[in-house]
């Protein structure tokens, strides 16, 4: 490691050659080209591309920036006009010598169409609002009109463009054409045809993204009915980002199918501890219950997905077995306590131990502050120390191997062995001799990872804090109860060591608290060291002294993070 | 602000007109409609359009109407409405409708009776009913859950089924 | 005098000419592949010289030739629009899906003189460095493809496709694929997709414009089975010659498929704007009138998606006088000269050469709403307008065919059609479902207005 690593930033594209184009009369310059959003090669702008960069909105439902353009919806034609040339192949120009523009008789749809220099774009004249109504009435006709009932309210494209360009009553005066309701495409999704709108957006997502074929449209015209493949299931690792893309809600996700209605989910920026990719994430949350994972965009780690493997792993919050109490045990009998009178006691405890007699194993699934607390802890008593490895299989997208959402973290606090693992016979061996008599567990389950019950049983001390009971908590001294991720804050550093930090979304149940607190009131008393009173303060303090983190503060990290070298 | 008293005559010191005059008012009213009613022996009957306790009704095919869309909910003021959705499986017997409320609480403790539950509902589910008697001998007698308030709703008469229509044109299409 | 001028049909209809190649071959078949195979480099004055496939290509723009598909776009400036620098194959696709309702040309070619089709398929190739086409066959046409292949196996036998053709070194292969039964794959780019094995979705245009981008991504020319052939002639007659048949600016002759209430429908080969719509269906070696006592009511006159002409509607036209001046000229509908210009000018178009003539028998709302019931069975339903508007103006109309009609149903109607065309939709499906309804609403409006008030009234007096 060097003392002086750097924060790394994407590499910048060669510049590209600007155009000038004009949007409702404003002029804006934008690349030329600019990098696809599949492949990554550059290709032409596109009108709507330009109108997104002057933050001028053209309504759209198939058009997605991380999609290939299939120009079907209709809904962002513009209008547009380019300068008129003459035969000497110069601009004509007006008296006051502006370009004389050539508007075209016939309107663009802004997601494929490229711009050129001098073009002017009109998003907003009477005929463009007149054929934006006119698509929204032809997509509403056969449209069932079940908001009531229909999972997406709320964040429905549908309902959105319907106040701004709809009409107040329905001029439609026949039958509706009825599709297929509640059809199962796989195990995670549910599919209702009569609310499809045919924008094609999920098909081209598993096809060109995902790399599964798996879905096709069937029948003619307005009988379209998108459909998977007879007897094959939708079910590839990535399914339910095609829930987040429907722009409707033709495709609803099972999981959280008639849950809660998305207008009462707080929405609080997280992170997805599934693996060591760690995705970006929303997290939808009412009440102090967590409902839904949402992808959240960012371009170094997930793009806009995210697995499904990662989206459902969140059960285990609201588990009703959660540790929510302080426990002390003394010989067979425990007792349920408090934080008040247990962390005295811990306290006094943990003075009383040699140096050299105690071992320290904390989680990768922990937050690198409380992995730093651990870690000073441990090195007041010159203890043993590691983590536990997870592994899984990876993919070709997202899903990564690692299944620790911190092992860079555990390595950056020096926390956890090289190779990761490595200690955790070396701490069983000197259980067995008699050497270490004090272990501290965090957030892992040891009995599984080589030390047995029956070597915790011939500890002096033994402290475990935990989400969920298990069998090392069951024998522990002191249990003391930890937070979820989205009962707290903190940084987690992924795999390729982009720092990223989430945020609290719901209170802790019962007596549970944030790991980094009770470690905080802990170490000043047996080790003497005062933590700062802020998580911001902790993490400018450790990004200070670990040489990976030079330079990094709280601040910098924003919504997206930053990439350290690793 | 200083306000200066008007010295009394002679004859309103008296008082005695003042008496007479009240009496004159008191006796007129012997001779009158009465306009006191004898509760609970007797019970106002409401003028149409009263807001009274809200309450839930069924359609003519006895599915309860509330389809848990949660806009009473989210809509009311002193936020006396819990409603728990029917979760991925939806409910057995909401048909075609697939969704319905697993449970449905109003708090009247805390209702305003402001009916824009009412007001907001798509699916006419929840009707502020002429029932102005509320009460109870516990606080939890007075949350209302979805069994009572069908109870007090009923059946209400639709002049237009969405839903059945909608479930009839689509077996006509072969659905 | 009118009269037809058989050229692609000449021997088509002769007694005893059968489509095999020994009977092609007798009436001088695969003479001009030989000459044109035999083309030496021109030089130019330039000091560079012009291969013989340029030259090709030089005669067919030279000659003015107009495709017969449908949008009448010239051939010659169709191929020099290809990409020939991206160093990727060019395709050529013969696009025998002729779906049109009212057009039966393509399917007489097909199957009373495949060869010609070949023939003018090889010359095409050849003058395009195409090495292998495809001939995307509609799937009803069983027989037809069923022939074609036949053909194309005999003349492979006699080398004049395969590898080395005729001893000149040149190569081609042609194969038929034959469609599933859908109208959209006429579109070009539907068809590309199509014979991809894809759903026939036609692309969006821009990017995706067959010069350049077509079938596998590669430059493409799509040409229709009838302007292929007379690339056959232009090549024997040469442009000048071929040229001075028809009328300036539409030259050559062009199949008229005549379908509707005429005494004798069925198809007729003439010069291009030398006969007029009158003629066509009066003249006795053409329609032969109506059947007796009936009055002309409208003319569709190129294909069921052109717009329909009202009997007794006029146009101003310019037309070129004898002293070669534009002169304007007010015609009656029926004395329009059946060519590409005169009908465009007059609001509609020759599409496809399909004319169908409706006397006053026909009822225009039950009329109007078949036509629509088609357009909606056929929409892919790729983009929005067209998927739901073909559809809601098919239903609407079929309710007003049912008695089921209201008042306000033609601005209805219109009100839906105004919404689908004009660059709204992805591809020209979208002009095609409307423009009839428009045509027909406005011009019968009357009628369609008076079957909606007496439908409203029946109902209302049934109710009381």
């Amino acid at each position: 490691m060097s003392t002086n690593a750097k924060i790394e930033t994407p590499p910048t594209p060669a510049p590209v050659e600007k155009i000038k184009v004009k949007v409702d009369g404003r002029e804006v310059e934008v690349p030329k080209t600019m990098p696809d959003g599949v492949t990554g090669k550059p290709v032409p702008t596109t009108m709507i591309q330009a109108c997104h960069a002057i933050k001028v909105e053209v309504p759209h439902y198939c058009y997605h920036p991380r999609l290939p353009v299939a120009g079907n919806c209709r809904m962002c034609l513009v209008e547009f006009g380019t300068p008129a040339m003459g035969p000497d192949r110069k601009p004509i120009l007006n008296p006051d010598g502006t370009a004389k523009i050539l508007k075209s008789p016939r309107p663009a749809i802004a997601c494929a169409t490229p711009i050129s220099p001098g073009m002017e774009i009109y998003t907003n004249t009477p005929n463009v609002r007149f054929m934006r109504e006119g698509i929204l009435e032809f997509l509403l006709i056969n449209h069932p009109l079940d908001c009531p009932i229909c999972d997406q309210a709320g964040e429905c494209k549908l309902q959105e463009y319907s106040v701004d360009h709809g009409q107040t009553s329905s001029r439609f005066a026949e039958i509706k054409v009825h599709k297929p309701k509640r059809v199962d495409l796989g195990p995670r999704i549910i599919l209702d045809d009569e609310r499809c709108i045919l924008c094609t957006r999920c098909i081209r997502f598993t096809r060109d993204v995902v790399g599964d074929d798996a879905l096709g449209i069937v029948n003619r015209g307005s009988y379209n009915t998108i459909t998977a493949y007879p007897g094959k299931p939708f079910d590839n690792n990535y399914s339910l980002n095609t829930v987040d893309l429907c722009p409707v809600g033709a495709l609803t996700s099972k999981d959280f199918r008639f849950q809660m209605r998305v207008w009462f989910l707080k929405e609080t920026k997280s992170l997805c501890t599934s693996c060591g990719t760690g995705c970006n994430v929303v997290v939808g949350s009412r009440e102090d219950r967590m409902f839904r994972y949402k992808p959240r965009e960012n371009d170094s780690v997930n793009a806009t997905w995210m697995c499904d493997h990662g989206r459902l792993n969140y059960r285990w919050i609201h588990n009703p077995e959660r540790l929510v109490q302080v426990t002390v045990r003394n010989g067979a009998a425990a007792t349920v306590s408090d934080w008040k009178s247990a962390m005295p006691q811990l306290a006094a405890r943990l003075k009383s131990a040699a140096p050299g007699t105690v071992a320290v194993i904390g989680s990768a699934r922990q937050t690198t502050e409380e992995l730093f607390l651990l870690a000073k802890l441990a090195r007041h008593f010159q203890a043993v120390t590691d983590s536990v490895p997870r592994t899984g299989p990876a993919d070709h997208l997202l899903l990564n191997a690692d299944r620790n959402p911190n092992s860079t973290g555990a390595v950056f606090t020096g926390l956890a062995a090289t190779p990761m693992g490595s200690n955790l016979g070396k701490i069983a061996e000197g259980i067995r001799s008699g050497r270490i008599k004090t272990l501290i567990v965090f957030g892992e389950d040891v009995t599984r990872h080589g030390i047995g019950a029956d070597l915790l049983a011939r500890l002096d001390l033994l402290v475990a804090s935990d989400i969920l009971p298990n069998a090392t908590t069951k024998l522990a001294h002191f249990v003391l109860p930890g937070c979820a991720h989205v009962e707290k804050r903190g940084t987690f550093v992924n795999v390729k060591g982009h720092v990223q930090k989430f945020m609290k979304a719901i209170e802790p149940k019962g007596d549970a608290r944030a790991e980094v607190e009770f470690l905080k009131e802990l170490l000043p008393t047996v080790t003497g060291w005062t933590a700062p009173r802020s998580l911001e303060g902790l993490f400018n303090q450790m990004a200070g002294e670990i040489p990976a983190l030079q330079g990094v503060t709280w601040a910098a990290l924003g919504d997206t993070g930053v990439r350290v070298q690793i | 602000m200083i306000v200066n008293r008007k010295k009394l005559n002679f004859l309103e010191r008296l008082y005695v007109p003042a008496v007479i005059g009240g009496f004159k008012i008191t006796i007129r009213h012997f001779f009158k409609k009465k306009v006191t009613m004898q509760y609970p022996e007797e019970k106002w009957v409401v003028p149409e359009g009263y807001r009274g306790a809200p309450y839930l009704v069924k359609d003519q095919q006895g599915r309860t109407k509330c389809v848990s869309c949660q806009l009473c909910e989210f809509v009311c003021p002193p936020k006396a409405i819990q409603i728990t959705p029917p979760g991925p499986g939806g409910l057995p017997e909401a048909g075609n409708v697939e969704k319905g409320p697993r449970e449905f609480e109003i708090n009247m403790l805390r209702c305003i009776f402001c009916g824009l539950c009412q007001e907001v509902c798509p699916e006419e589910a929840i009707f502020l009913m002429k029932d102005y008697s509320l009460n109870g001998k516990s606080r939890e007698e007075l949350i209302h859950n979805k069994e009572k308030l069908l109870a007090m709703g009923g059946v209400h008469n639709d002049k237009i089924q969405k839903w059945k229509t909608k479930a009839d044109e689509a077996r006509q299409q072969g659905l | 005098m009118p009269q037809e001028y058989r050229q692609i049909l000449k021997y088509a209809d002769a007694p005893g000419y059968t489509p095999d190649v020994e009977c092609y071959l007798r009436h001088g078949g695969y003479q001009i592949l030989k000459k044109t195979l035999e083309i030496e480099p021109k030089a130019l004055p330039d000091g560079k010289s012009m291969s013989p496939a340029e030259q090709v290509r030089d005669q067919v723009k030279l000659s003015g030739l107009r495709g017969r598909g449908g949008a009448g776009f010239s051939c010659g400036l169709k191929w020099s629009f290809v990409d020939r620098r991206s160093g990727k194959p060019i395709y050529l696709i013969c696009n025998a899906d002729e779906s049109e309702p009212g057009t039966f040309k393509d399917k007489q070619i097909i199957h009373k003189d495949p060869h010609q089709l070949v023939e003018g398929m090889i010359i095409s190739c050849f003058a395009n460095d195409v090495h292998l086409a495809y001939i995307y066959i509609r799937g009803e046409f069983a027989e037809g493809a069923r022939i074609l292949n036949r053909a194309l196996q005999e003349a492979r036998e006699k080398n004049f496709l395969g590898k080395n053709i005729l001893g000149k070194g040149y190569d081609l292969e042609i194969h038929v694929h034959r469609g599933a039964g859908a109208y959209i794959c006429g579109e070009e780019t539907g068809l590309i997709e199509s014979l991809e094995g894809k759903r026939a979705y036609p692309r969006i245009k821009p990017p995706y414009f067959p010069a350049v981008l077509g079938l596998y991504m590669c430059p493409t020319i799509v040409n229709n089975v009838e302007t292929l052939c007379a690339v056959k002639h232009v090549v024997d007659l040469g442009p000048s010659e071929y040229a001075k048949i028809g009328t300036p600016n539409n030259t050559g002759t062009r199949i008229v498929s005549l379908s509707g209430l005429v005494k004798r429908p069925g198809y007729y080969e003439v010069e291009v704007g030398k006969v007029t719509i009158r003629e066509l269906i009066y003249d006795p070696i053409f329609g032969g009138g109506l059947r007796d006592g009936r009055q002309l009511k409208a003319v569709i006159p190129g294909g069921s998606s052109s717009k329909i002409l009202k009997a007794g509607e006029r146009f101003k036209l310019k037309r070129k006088g004898p002293d070669g001046k534009d002169v304007e000229q007010e015609l009656d509908m029926l004395d329009l000269p059946y060519d590409f210009d005169s009908l465009i000018a007059a609001g509609s178009m020759s599409g496809s050469g399909a004319i169908i003539v409706l006397d006053d028998s026909t009822d225009i709302v039950a009329a109007l709403s078949n036509l629509s019931e088609f357009y909606a069975h056929e929409s892919c339903g790729q983009c929005t307008p067209c998927r739901e508007g073909s559809l809601w103006m098919s239903k609407a109309l079929h309710r007003m065919a049912n008695g089921q009609g209201r008042k306000g149903d033609a601005d209805y109607l219109l009100k839906i059609a105004d919404n689908i065309p004009g660059g709204r939709t992805v591809c020209a499906f979208g002009e095609a479902c409307s423009w009839p309804v428009q045509s027909c609403v406005t011009k019968f409006k009357d009628e369609f207005v008076a079957r909606g008030t007496q439908d409203e009234e029946r109902r209302a007096a049934g109710s009381k």
